[in-house]
């Protein structure tokens, strides 16, 4: 045991926590147990009892859910088309990069702050090529596929049905989509258009890594003045994080996930003071919390701690503080997780 | 809404070994290449390292307590990250990034270097203190545990830990100056 009088050894904990908070491990099951296959050649299908609700969407990050894909395809080389991902990855292409199951990618979504809708992110381990830039799959995921967190929504679901290209430089993206997407929707706000947008912008621009790249819009093929109603004749920047994404965001673990007794919880958060503060709930009842700071003030950065708890369902919730007191809107995430 | 594994029982051995290679490997895979970056500051190296000892351990199912599966597991990571580094032919001090993130283009130059300058700062310090520093501040094992982890004593940890953490607080600074 450290034991209490360790208190002095916090910050070397906080720095190791910190110095692997980001590492998104690569590798899955599929992985190993293609070589325990080679081991025990009786070996049977697997099965996945406790992961029934990851077949329904793509696995998400945070060490509980993958997917087994298990007609891998390879990627489609040069430019590709996609399908959007309704269920089955990509069917189209030849030779390329060998895919994975399991490549982390990011993708965004909308949910509520005290600030009104804002950006979300989330990471999705679906089916990718191994190695280099995923803008495409990330924008597959704007497209066509659920949030895993039910507080966020996809402003995209319903809207979109098809193919759609993705074509990458080191200095613009372009997202070439399929269909009557001119015009804002009926129902769809100016707003909620604008994010939609900005989804995916952020998706895009995250899945290349290249920094805030701009990205081109289009219509099938050509260039369009408008997109949902909002212009987008020229390359789109993204927005501000500080005024588009959520103020305080969970990266991992993400909803749904079993965890294990001791975990650590990673996210980004622009805060009064970087305060960051964490509870561990069952229903109205607290069970642990705590607090840490994000890596900088007021700006979107990133915090990550552990929490050691029993057995059991919890809802995860990490907000920023009310400095003034006075009633200053709460902003968090949560997620409800299962600890082995 | 969700089905548990006990709902399930299947016999034999190989489907006990991959079922308990499915649980451990929910549980503890991502924790322990992030415990292996900080012993070998290589992730690529670390997930090989994990995944060669996940193999191992299902290779040997039938003679580990599965009680004690995940200390089992923790004790292979960190003997095979060991003989790893041992086997490095050349590391380069300092090498490219190895860090790639899920959305690279979302974190800071900033968070970037400041995890490089801590998985240097230790990749500097000897072997052991390396491993009883990472085994007891990031994996926040018992002296005990450490111990019997790493096959020495309680003393030894001790002293490890301190002079780890001393030489490790000594370069961070260093950096910070220079």
């Amino acid at each position: 045991m450290t034991g209490p009088t360790n208190t002095g050894d916090d910050d070397l904990r906080r720095l190791l926590d910190d110095a692997v908070a980001g590492v998104q491990p690569h590798g899955t099951l599929a992985d190993i147990r293609a070589r325990t296959d080679q081991e025990t050649p009786m070996s049977k299908r697997w099965f996945f009892p406790t992961l029934a609700v990851a077949a329904v969407m793509a696995a998400v990050v945070g060490g509980a859910f993958w997917l087994l894909d298990d007609d891998q395809k390879l990627a489609p080389s040069g430019t590709p088309t996609h399908t959007v991902p309704s269920d089955k990855p990509s069917t189209s292409g030849s030779a390329g990069p060998e895919e994975v199951a399991g490549r982390a990618v990011p993708v965004y979504y909308v949910g509520d702050t005290a600030h009104g809708k804002k950006l979300f992110r989330e990471f999705h381990r679906i089916s990718a090529p191994s190695a280099g830039e995923i803008a495409g799959p990330a924008v597959g995921q704007v497209l066509g596929a659920k949030p895993a967190d039910p507080d966020y929504v996809n402003l995209w679901s319903g809207l979109y049905d098809g193919t759609y290209d993705v074509t990458t430089s080191q200095d613009l993206i372009t997202v070439d989509l399929r269909g009557d997407l001119h015009d804002r929707p009926a129902g769809m706000s100016e707003g909620d258009a604008e994010l939609a947008i900005q989804q995916l912008i952020y998706s895009a621009q995250a899945g290349l890594g290249q920094g805030r790249v701009p990205v081109q819009l289009l219509i099938n093929g050509k260039h369009t003045d408008t997109i949902l109603g909002v212009p987008a004749s020229e390359p789109l920047a993204a927005v501000d994080p500080d005024k588009v994404q959520a103020p305080v965001q969970i990266d991992s673990p993400s909803d749904g996930d079993e965890v294990s007794g001791t975990f650590t919880v990673t996210g980004r958060a622009a805060t009064f003071e970087a305060n960051v503060v964490w509870e561990l709930k069952q229903g109205d009842t607290t069970i642990k919390d705590g607090f840490t700071t994000a890596q900088e003030c007021c700006t979107l950065s990133p915090y990550s701690f552990q929490v050691t708890a029993p057995p059991g369902t919890y809802t995860l919730v990490v907000h920023d503080t009310d400095e003034s007191g006075g009633g200053r809107p709460v902003n968090q995430d949560t997620k409800e997780i299962t600890v082995q | 809404m969700l089905a548990t594994a006990e709902g399930a029982p299947i016999p034999g051995d190989t489907v006990d070994a991959d079922a308990a290679l499915e649980e451990l490997y929910a549980a503890h895979y991502a924790g322990l290449v992030r415990m292996a970056v900080l012993l070998l500051r290589d992730q690529g190296l670390a997930e090989d390292v994990v995944q060669d000892s996940f193999v191992a351990m299902h290779g040997r199912w039938g003679r580990i307590d599965p009680a004690k599966a995940p200390a089992y597991l923790r004790q292979t990571v960190v003997n095979r990250a060991r003989s790893a580094l041992r086997h490095r032919t050349v590391v380069a001090r300092h090498r490219p990034e190895p860090l790639p993130d899920g959305a690279p283009a979302d974190e800071s130059v900033l968070r970037t270097e400041q995890r490089s300058t801590v998985l240097d700062a230790l990749a500097e310090l000897p072997t052991r203190q390396r491993e009883v520093l990472v085994l007891r501040h990031y994996l926040d094992l018992s002296e005990a545990d450490i111990a019997a982890t790493l096959g020495i004593s309680k003393g030894a940890v001790k002293s490890h830990a301190s002079r780890g953490a001393a030489a490790l607080r000594t370069r961070l600074s260093m950096e910070e100056h220079s």
